[in-house]
């Protein structure tokens, strides 16, 4: 898991542009006690993951080193959660103080982000199915073979020198070995810390001896947090004298003549790679469905509850925003003169046309640099709530023009205004006709919800991605977290049936 | 209420003959007034110009003494004193037959929920929906519809009631209903206009009679002598007609 974060050099170019703000972040920390630290828990093991044990707990080496390092500057560390090719956007956001992922040490990340000292150092490895006579094994036999990496990685840019097929994966590393398992590439190449955690405890595949490259991870800061960079550094020379690194390394498995040489040929450290061999235990092979049923995903229970939580908060509040924007548009549409009609076309035209995944781009990420910064729910609330307006707009149009015009006119005739019209009149009869499809849009956006997971926030899908990736159980938790959507949509889709047929018992008990 | 219609001239947008040019009427309170005429006399237009749904280009309006004229002439001057009872009735299907006749009171003149229900409970009485009163539009026959929507006009107390075709709709042995429940209404001292194809239900139920063509009064007077008599191309062509 290496990061790739800005590919796009013009992205990078236009957030290095930015007129650089005037931070102090480090300050900062030590006023609240607090490092907030930008990882992503979906990229897994050996970094940051959850305990397949108890997933309730965020563990990796990363996060031994996040907590030693924040007491070293007085503070605690906390953790939060960021999509892993987004961290250093978020980052230049402020919605952490440093990102501690598996950052690769590149020149094009300096544009836009500070970088500390490199904290480890390790090999390119290759992965290939155990016993495959024609797997490539040296750089030489990869051309023109299909291998799977992380896209944006020190990994991928030696494959493609090397000519071979190259496949990346934005899920997570499991994907990238089942792939290899299943026969749909002919080798992985990787960082030597994930194909330890995932390719050696394959039984079915064989790690190639030799090193096909080498690469450093380091700790992303703010552009102008000079100060704070002065003290991480110093921070993990502290660690690296006073043991605390090597013990890490160790514990994880991860300990390498690499990194030993980044610090000046820092000591062996004499421990057990206790965590090493916990996650073998833990993962090596998942237990049969019906005692994951009993023993394992009871205690995940409460990440699903706050998942589900955090999805049904936000889309029934995206919803309401899009049901009162909408109505409005609909009725300027409908009603309005010449240039609110206008407006409202362009509206909609404009939310209805473009992906929704731009949009929440744009409003989280493209807003602060006119000087307007929301915070994440804030924004996943609009950007969901401005896109299915659009959609509501068009449903209650829809409903507008199906009740007669002769119905306004009567209104109007008994006196009441335009306005009092369309509320009494003309409103709950095109509100009956609208209900059924804004209900399939509610349900659709309580799953397009999971879209927010971008701007760090963990929802229910994201909460599955996570699991599923810390206890390589894809299948049974896709079953739960099935489970969990099911269980918030089939009570909306009755209660909308419900509220149709209340609102339409004028037509019930007709003959 | 008297009303008087005063040189009223009205045309639509992009109509190349006005619809409405110089008519002029005069009718007592209290009576019933047939207007009658070949498509595009001018019938609709008029009936709209005196709701307010359509706005006229010169001329006016006198109801009760109150003088409309083509600048003031919009909806609110002139809610509640003139109803219409629309050729499809157009009672609101999501409201029941009360709600129907509550609704404007309420909403318009401010009347409490009692007020206006008991006010609606009268009418619905003298029209024989009193065991209607919580039944929806949909559940009801086109003569009962008809009441409703009288009903719900007059719960405005209304001057003038206006009724766009009122037999149109109704079914041929049901025809003769509407006659009585004109007559019936009038008694209250509300005036009344029809507009109508329909000769026999104006013979009937009309003190007066005007015969439209092109726009403006072509012959008035009492039934039986317009109808019976005419004197003028219009009216023979709509007696030959029928």
């Amino acid at each position: 898991m290496v990061v790739a974060v800005v590919s796009l050099p013009a992205l990078a170019y236009e957030v290095a542009g930015q007129p650089a703000e005037k931070t102090d972040t480090l300050a900062e920390v030590r006023a609240h006690h607090e490092l907030r630290w930008g990882n992503d828990s979906q990229g897994g093991a050996p970094y940051v993951f959850q305990d397949p044990m108890d997933p309730n707990h965020l563990i990796g080496f990363e996060v031994d080193l996040a907590d030693a390092l924040a007491k070293k500057l007085g503070a605690r560390a906390r953790p939060i959660q960021g999509q892993w090719d987004k961290l250093l956007e978020l980052l230049a956001r402020g919605d952490f103080d440093i990102a501690l992922n598996g950052i690769e040490v590149a020149d094009e990340k300096k544009r836009v982000a500070l970088l500390s000292r490199p904290y480890y150092a390790a090999e390119e490895r290759l992965t290939v199915r155990r016993g495959d006579a024609t797997a490539p094994r040296t750089m030489e036999a990869l051309a023109g073979r299909k291998v799977g990496t992380l896209p944006g990685s020190l990994a991928e840019r030696i494959l493609k020198r090397a000519g071979a097929d190259v496949r990346t994966y934005d899920g997570g590393q499991n994907e990238i070995y089942d792939d290899l398992r299943l026969g749909r590439t002919d080798a992985v190449l990787l960082d030597f810390p994930i194909t330890r955690f995932y390719g050696e405890i394959e039984p079915v595949l064989e790690v190639v001896p030799g090193s096909l490259g080498a690469v450093q991870y380091a700790i992303a800061l703010k552009l102008g947090d000079d100060a704070l960079k002065a003290e991480i550094d110093r921070g993990l020379e502290a660690l690296a004298q006073d043991g605390t690194l090597a013990s890490i390394y160790g514990r994880w498995g991860l300990w390498n003549d690499e990194t030993s040489k980044l610090f000046n040929g820092m000591q062996a450290p004499n421990v057990l790679p206790e965590q090493y061999d916990a996650w073998r235990a833990a993962v090596g092979k998942n237990p049969p469905f019906w005692q994951r049923v009993r023993e394992r995903y009871p205690k995940m229970m409460g990440l699903f509850l706050q998942g589900a939580a955090l999805t049904l908060v936000v889309s029934l509040l995206s919803m309401m925003l899009a049901v009162a924007l909408g109505v409005t548009l609909a009725l300027m549409r409908t009603y309005g003169p010449k240039p609110l009609q206008f407006l409202a076309v362009a509206y909609i035209e404009f939310f209805r046309g473009t992906p929704l995944l731009i949009q929440l781009t744009m409003i989280y990420f493209g807003l602060p640099e006119l000087g307007l910064k929301l915070n994440p729910f804030v924004a996943g609330w609009l950007a969901l709530g401005l896109n299915y307006a659009s959609a509501e707009a068009e449903n209650y149009r829809a409903g507008l023009a199906s009740v007669p015009g002769g119905q306004l006119d009567a209104a109007r005739t008994l006196g009441l205004t335009k306005m009092q019209a369309l509320r009494h009149v003309v409103a709950p009869q095109a509100f009956r006709v609208a209900i059924p499809p804004a209900t399939n849009d509610f349900i659709a956006l309580l799953k397009d919800s999971s879209l927010v997971s971008v701007v760090t926030l963990t929802e229910l899908t994201k909460t599955y991605e996570n699991l599923a990736s810390a206890t390589r159980d894809h299948l049974g938790l896709g079953v739960v977290v099935a489970f969990w959507y099911l269980l918030m949509s089939l009570p909306f889709a009755r209660l909308s049936r419900w509220v149709e047929l209340r609102l339409g018992r004028h037509l019930r008990r007709a003959v | 209420m008297s009303i008087r219609v005063i040189e009223l001239e009205k045309r639509h947008p992009g109509a190349s003959a006005p619809a409405l040019s110089g008519l002029s009427l005069d009718i007592g309170a209290g009576k019933v007034a047939a207007v009658l005429g070949r498509s595009g006399a001018g019938k609709t237009t008029l009936l709209r110009c005196l709701v307010g749904l359509d706005v006229f280009d010169r001329g006016a309006i006198e109801i009760a003494g109150t003088r409309i004229d083509s600048a003031s002439a919009a909806l609110g001057k002139l809610s509640g004193q003139v109803g219409l009872v629309f050729q499809s009735f157009e009672l609101f299907p999501h409201l029941s037959v009360l709600e129907n006749c509550t609704l404007a009171p309420m909403r318009v003149k401010g009347r409490t929920r009692d007020q206006a229900e008991g006010r609606a409970k009268e009418l619905l009485a003298q029209l024989n929906l009193a065991d209607k009163m919580h039944a929806y539009p949909e559940e009801l026959s086109g003569g009962q519809k008809q009441r409703v929507a009288i009903a719900r006009a007059l719960a405005m107390e209304p001057s003038v009631l206006l009724y766009d075709e009122p037999t149109s709709a109704l079914d041929p042995s049901l025809k003769h209903e509407v006659g009585k429940t004109l007559r019936r209404v009038a008694e209250t001292g509300v005036t009344q206009i029809m507009v109508t194809h329909d000769l026999p239900v104006a013979r009937e139920a009309a003190d007066v009679v005007f015969v439209l063509d092109a726009g403006k009064v072509a012959e008035f007077g009492p039934p039986v002598e317009v109808l019976g008599t005419p004197r003028t191309d219009a009216a023979r062509a709509l007696i030959e007609f029928s």
